[in-house]
């Protein structure tokens, strides 16, 4: 335990701001520039827009890891030690909790989050989106909507948090839990 | 990068304070940019999380390192809040009391001193996690197990000062602990019971030494810095069965609490059991978007809708029962003639015998999977919890029950309940206070909420088992017994162990001359 990062194992997301704050931080993060990156995807199999998302990736060569494993026990176990790795990029389309649990743990290992935005529907039938405002992304009028999100994500190299809202006309997904995060961590 | 400062310190005063630290314990070990104080506000902060805000944190290795760290605090009175994990969210993480309280973070203090298979304990230091501790025994192939929170991030020795919970035999953590070595504030180094005979080899078996019982003054309190802690683990039983008892009816809680009570003062259930309410059950994994759209509290319709269709019933209890195979046949016998007389309570059982592959159920895995109860909000969301003490009697628990559920419904917020027997007298109510984190009506809600169930059960006479920084005074106020002269006494000790009031100022409500509740 010799490096600095494990005190912020403690670590709070401060950074993290309210869905579609007017005053939230940008960061001039960005996504190391190279085509060797590795990409690991976390997919919460009940959620049909989350393996929609994952799908996606696992087309670009991505290794899938199940959310029906604890959380905690990937992350001591096969995640985080994959995560050391420098060239490692991992993202999710999940439910909050995943996505504090994951950074969190990230943290100790170097890495933070590049980029997220959040997809609600909370008490609606449609779905809005609030997306990094960098990313320029215009979703369609389509279910494939995680696939684009998806998509962009993985053509991203610098985003920043600052969000953007994007209401739409999508009708949620039955299985849709009210709130999705789809975040990036390199 | 701006500065917070503790207070009645000069940013003069602070800043050699902090060239102190860093000449102690080196530069990267002392964190006071805005993103490192930022690393230790609490997540699951209930409001604003910048009124805990503290001035930095400094991370020692050592016990020398502490005494150092320790008297330049005394020096520049620089307040301090010593940490382990800090992960103990519900309840503030790892931010102090009093905003600029400078986080004193032990978690580089993490050996395992010894695991001591012949007489079942281990000796850790604060920041060995439960993750850690749990890979530590496996291992090595021990026989001994380890009695786990619902979080296994936590701290070993903070989840057991803290008074938290398992559901072993040993379960009741701070009773599992034999032998502490401490840290006053004036550096001195303190070994409790047996401990303080130079040698002991009976340091961490026998607590009752010669003389006072120190152990427990250094739980949930301010008086010192424990820096090691002997702590005793249970050998592996022989059996073992899980056992979960569901009642129909929102009237059947007394007697389902009554049934329990003999039950668990005579030994037939030997471990912490755990009564969930309604809505905790029918959770199951989901959002509650997915059940109810409403802002308003789950109406009680859709909470009998959503238990009918899970077969599940308003109240159930899960626990488990460690025995050898002709024990835990007798035990099952006793708990199912016990329970016939409520009518329509159902009982189910899975068994495990040693050598047999260990099951989820018989929580002997690590894990962090219970954190996901604040997406129930859809997140990012946050939780706290009231935990009002009851005696294990049916009456007295629906009394404090209703109040509960009453104001949670007031409240609009879900009346999330566990009701853990961890003691053979005594239930702790967990009514998780579960919000939006970044929904200021809400987060209001929920602090109003607290504040008025303090109130409340205070006047039944009824006192906490722990609360999140936000609620200390809160939970001290309600100490009334003498004109609080449990508050009197507390401060007395504080005066005489630590006179500049350095070791986290506003802990369970004991302050000092030094500080008071204004500063925080």
């Amino acid at each position: 335990m010799e490096r600095r990062e494990f005190i912020k194992q403690t670590a709070a997301i401060a950074s993290m701001t309210a869905v579609g704050a007017a005053n939230a931080k940008s960061t001039t993060e960005k996504r190391p520039a190279d085509r060797c990156l590795r990409s690991i995807v976390l997919v919460d199999d009940r959620f049909s827009d989350s393996r929609t998302f994952a799908a996606v990736y696992a087309e670009q060569g991505a290794t899938l890891v199940s959310l029906s494993e604890d959380i905690g026990r990937l992350w001591y176990g096969q995640l985080g030690e994959l995560c050391f790795q420098s060239n490692i990029v991992i993202a999710g389309l999940t439910l909050h909790t995943d996505l504090f649990v994951s950074q969190q743990f990230a943290r100790e290992r170097g890495k933070s989050l590049l980029q997220f935005g959040v997809h609600e529907c909370r008490g609606r039938r449609t779905l809005t989106h609030y997306l990094p405002a960098k990313a320029g992304l215009q979703l369609s009028q389509s279910e494939s909507w995680a696939a684009e999100v998806a998509r962009s994500m993985l053509n991203s190299h610098s985003m920043g948090i600052e969000r953007v809202a994007q209401a739409s006309q999508i009708v949620r997904a039955d299985d849709h839990p009210g709130s999705l995060y789809s975040w990036m961590i390199v | 990068m701006t500065q917070v400062l503790p207070p009645r310190v000069s940013a003069k005063e602070f800043a050699a304070a902090i060239d102190a630290f860093v000449s102690i314990v080196g530069a990267q070990w002392v964190l006071t940019s805005d993103e490192d104080r930022a690393t230790y506000t609490d997540p699951y902060s209930i409001g604003d999380a910048l009124k805990h805000e503290p001035s930095g944190a400094v991370a020692p290795k050592s016990l020398e390192e502490l005494k150092a760290i320790l008297k330049v605090a005394n020096r520049y009175k620089i307040p301090v809040w010593p940490v382990s994990m800090g992960k103990n969210y519900a309840y503030g993480g790892a931010a102090p009391r009093m905003k600029g309280t400078m986080v004193l973070d032990l978690k580089r203090m993490n050996r395992i001193l010894e695991i001591n298979e012949e007489l079942g304990y281990a000796v850790v230091e604060p920041g060995v996690n439960f993750f850690e501790f749990h890979k530590a025994l496996e291992d090595r192939k021990s026989k001994l197990w380890m009695s786990g929170p619902a979080q296994s991030w936590g701290s070993v020795i903070g989840n057991a000062l803290e008074h938290g919970v398992g559901y072993t035999p040993y379960g009741v953590h701070a009773d599992m602990i034999c032998g502490m070595e401490v840290m006053l504030a004036n550096g001195d180094v303190i070994r409790t019971g047996m401990g303080a005979v130079e040698g002991s080899k009976e340091w961490h078996v026998y607590r009752h030494g010669f003389g006072p019982v120190w152990e427990g003054v250094f739980t949930q309190s301010n008086f010192a810095i424990v820096t090691k802690m002997g702590i005793w683990l249970m050998p592996e039983p022989e059996g073992m069965a899980s056992v979960r008892i569901s009642v129909p009816r929102e009237e059947d809680l007394e007697a389902l609490v009554d049934t329990l009570r003999p039950l668990r003062l005579n030994d037939t259930i030997n471990a912490t059991y755990t009564i969930v309410n309604g809505v905790r059950q029918i959770q199951r994994g989901r959002t509650r978007d997915q059940i109810y759209q409403g802002k308003d509290h789950l109406p009680r319709e859709v909470v009998a809708e959503e238990l009918r269709k899970n077969g599940d019933t308003w109240w159930a209890v899960n626990f488990l029962l460690f025995d050898r195979v002709a024990g835990l046949d007798l035990r099952l016998q006793a708990i199912q003639e016990a329970f016939k007389w409520i009518s329509g309570s159902k009982m189910t059982v899975e068994r495990w015998r040693r050598g047999e592959p260990k099951q989820t159920w018989m929580r002997q895995d690590v894990g962090l999977g219970p954190l996901r109860i604040v997406d129930w909000y859809g997140g990012p969301g946050g939780h706290t919890d009231f935990g009002p003490v009851m005696a294990a009697v049916g009456s007295r628990v629906r009394e404090v029950y209703d109040i509960v559920y009453r104001r949670f419904v007031e409240h609009g917020i879900d009346c999330y309940v566990g009701m853990f027997g961890m003691d053979r007298r005594a239930i702790v109510m967990v009514a998780d206070i579960i919000y939006n984190k970044h929904d200021r009506e809400m987060t209001d809600r929920a602090q109003a909420l607290f504040k008025t169930l303090c109130k409340d059960v205070a006047k039944l006479g009824v006192s906490l088992y722990r609360s999140h920084v936000t609620f200390m005074d809160d939970g001290a106020d309600m100490q009334t017994f003498n004109n609080h002269a449990f508050k009197r006494l507390n401060d007395t000790v504080k005066s005489a162990l630590d006179p500049n009031g350095i070791l986290a100022p506003g802990k369970q409500g004991i302050w000092s001359k030094s500080y008071r509740r204004a500063d925080g």
